[in-house]
């Protein structure tokens, strides 16, 4: 129909298997609205509080070492944390840094 | 000439560790130079003194732009202004950047008051204020604050002085407004193009792709680039040689669907390809790829044969004359390093392998990345090693899936930007399909450091 070169019809082919993937994605989404790409990948990007070690926990920018290491010391003393706002009892925890741990970190028992 | 990018370097690096006066750079350059004009029918003698001129002027390039050397007022208002509060009038000279509720920006100063005295002051003072600023590259400011001091940590005299200003109130615009300039018409062209990814992606795949796309890394979460570090990737959330190769490629194609000449194709490309990098703020690497593939488009319509070696080296002598700081810059030493490893080492890797008489046609590419890769990896662990405490031997396999998969987020990102403004109706599509490959990238990374002896940290 149209004369297309090899690199148009690869061009061509690219975009068709494109959209056609996004619209199977979107019927997925809608028999199952729980599947988020987005949060999938957020928990990619976060660390898990209750198994993140001190290494972990600095290399992560979500606290600074000695944050790290208080953290890590009320985690001893008071077993897993079952909610980020738990974490306003630890001294030194201000609302700032509490913000960058809920944008940071999660927690999974 | 690549010889002649390697002296200019060893000139600047020596001006850099030693006291080296600018009278004594001045004077070997303008001897060096007399020499090698009066001694020009003997050949040795005239290339000997050429390389001294060229190593001569990169030390005078170095001791120009050294720490310390005045060429205006800078430092010495700095230091005593350090402090106190005073009001500065300036223009913003960058991006302003809004992170964590603050916004932060590179102010040009034209004048300042205190209460002593007021003057017209030269220099840049890197802002911090508390809040959400809606200004504007280029618009003109005026700031009431003190200059932090002079001296950073160790005691070592900052190059920028800093300011941190605790209200938006502080802070008023006057003036009509900031005059035309391609750099702000770029990053106008940027938030326009951004905020298309926005409309259709969501939440971490969406801020990566406006890194991968634009060059904005501080949208990566620190672990996710912790992460790709480990496995020797990072590289690919920045914009580098591949995005801009990738978009002067897309710029030719798309003329030639439109059965453009392929001379005019390619002097098209060239502005495309300076708006891009001024687009994506014209760090090293994009410097660096940009002259490089300009020499490169520009070698048809001149009727030359683009030359590897030169093109590398003409985009190291621009980028230093420009900035000579650049090449104590880690960015900026693993892009060049890894290109001219691969320019060098994957030629010779490839011959005493053996892998080019393979015949298989679908193994040729995955051995040719393989090699490629390796070539990158010899040429920069040993920089890696020493700057980021890292060695990471999972790099050579891990780059011959990871690199495909991100050119092909990166093709995938450019078809969202194209659908959004020509066919809307099949953006959400692109959108959700940049989305699900971006899960896998990070999902593939993720396996590989978790391999054993994926890397070593130190």
């Amino acid at each position: 129909m149209f004369p297309l070169t090899p690199q148009e019809r690869n061009a061509v082919i690219f975009l068709a298997v494109l959209w056609l993937a996004g619209m199977g994605i979107g019927v997925y989404v809608r028999f199952d609205p729980s599947f988020r790409i987005d949060g999938l990948c957020e928990n990619e990007a976060k660390i898990n509080l209750n198994t993140a070690s001190y290494e972990v926990l600095v290399e992560s920018r979500v606290f600074t070492p000695a944050a790290a290491r208080k953290f890590l010391a009320y985690r001893l003393e008071h077993g897993p944390v079952a909610d980020i706002s738990e974490l306003e009892e630890i001294k030194g925890m201000s609302r700032r840094r509490l913000e960058r741990v809920r944008e940071f970190a999660f927690v999974r028992p | 000439m690549p010889f002649c990018a390697v002296v200019f370097c060893a000139g600047i690096w020596l001006a850099a560790k030693t006291f080296l006066p600018f009278f004594c750079a001045g004077v070997v350059c303008f001897l060096a130079l007399s020499g090698a004009v009066i001694w020009r029918g003997n050949n040795r003698v005239m290339i000997a003194l050429f390389f001294l001129f060229v190593f001569a002027m990169g030390a005078l390039r170095g001791v120009c732009a050294r720490p310390g050397v005045l060429l205006g007022n800078q430092g010495r208002d700095a230091a005593r202004l350090a402090g106190r509060v005073c009001t500065f009038w300036g223009k913003i000279s960058s991006d302003p950047l809004i992170r964590n509720g603050r916004t932060g920006f590179v102010m040009d100063l034209s004048a300042y008051a205190c209460p002593e005295s007021a003057r017209v002051s030269r220099g840049t003072v890197y802002m911090v204020v508390d809040g959400e600023l809606p200004f504007e590259f280029g618009e003109e400011i005026a700031v009431r604050g003190a200059l932090c001091s002079a001296r950073g940590p160790a005691g070592r005299i900052n190059r920028m002085p800093r300011m941190r200003v605790a209200s938006s109130a502080l802070v008023k615009k006057y003036g009509a407004g900031g005059s035309f300039s391609f750099k702000r018409l770029a990053f106008k062209l940027r938030s326009c193009l951004e905020g298309r990814i926005f409309a259709y992606m969501h939440g971490l795949p969406a801020r990566i792709m406006a890194a991968m796309l634009f060059g904005k890394k501080y949208l990566i979460p620190p672990l996710v680039n912790s992460d790709m570090m480990k496995s020797g990737t990072v590289h690919i959330l920045v914009i580098s040689g591949f995005h801009v190769t990738l978009v002067a490629c897309l710029v030719v194609f798309v003329l030639k669907l439109f059965r453009v000449g392929r001379r005019v194709r390619f002097c098209i490309a060239l502005p495309c390809l300076a708006a891009y990098c001024l687009l994506t703020g014209g760090s090293a690497p994009v410097l660096r790829a940009t002259v490089m593939s300009a020499v490169f488009l520009a070698a048809y319509p001149l009727r030359r044969d683009p030359d590897i070696h030169n093109a590398w080296a003409l985009a190291a002598l621009i980028l230093l004359s420009l900035n000579p700081q650049e090449l104590f810059n880690l960015g900026f030493q693993l892009s060049f390093v890894s290109v001219l490893a691969i320019i060098y080492v994957y030629p010779l890797l490839k011959r005493y392998t053996g892998f080019e008489k393979l015949k298989l046609r679908l193994i040729r590419p995955i051995t040719e990345g393989f090699l490629v890769s390796l070539a990158a990896w010899a040429g920069t662990a040993g920089i890696i090693a020493c700057a980021c405490r890292m060695f990471s031997p999972v790099t050579v396999i891990a780059n011959i899936v990871i690199v495909p998969l991100s050119s092909l987020i990166t093709l995938a990102g450019f078809s969202l930007i194209a659908a959004a403004f020509l066919c809307p109706a099949a953006a959400p599509c692109c959108g959700r399909v940049c989305e699900l490959l971006l899960l896998v990238l990070l999902k593939v990374n993720a396996l590989f450091i978790k391999l054993p002896h994926a890397y070593f940290t130190w």
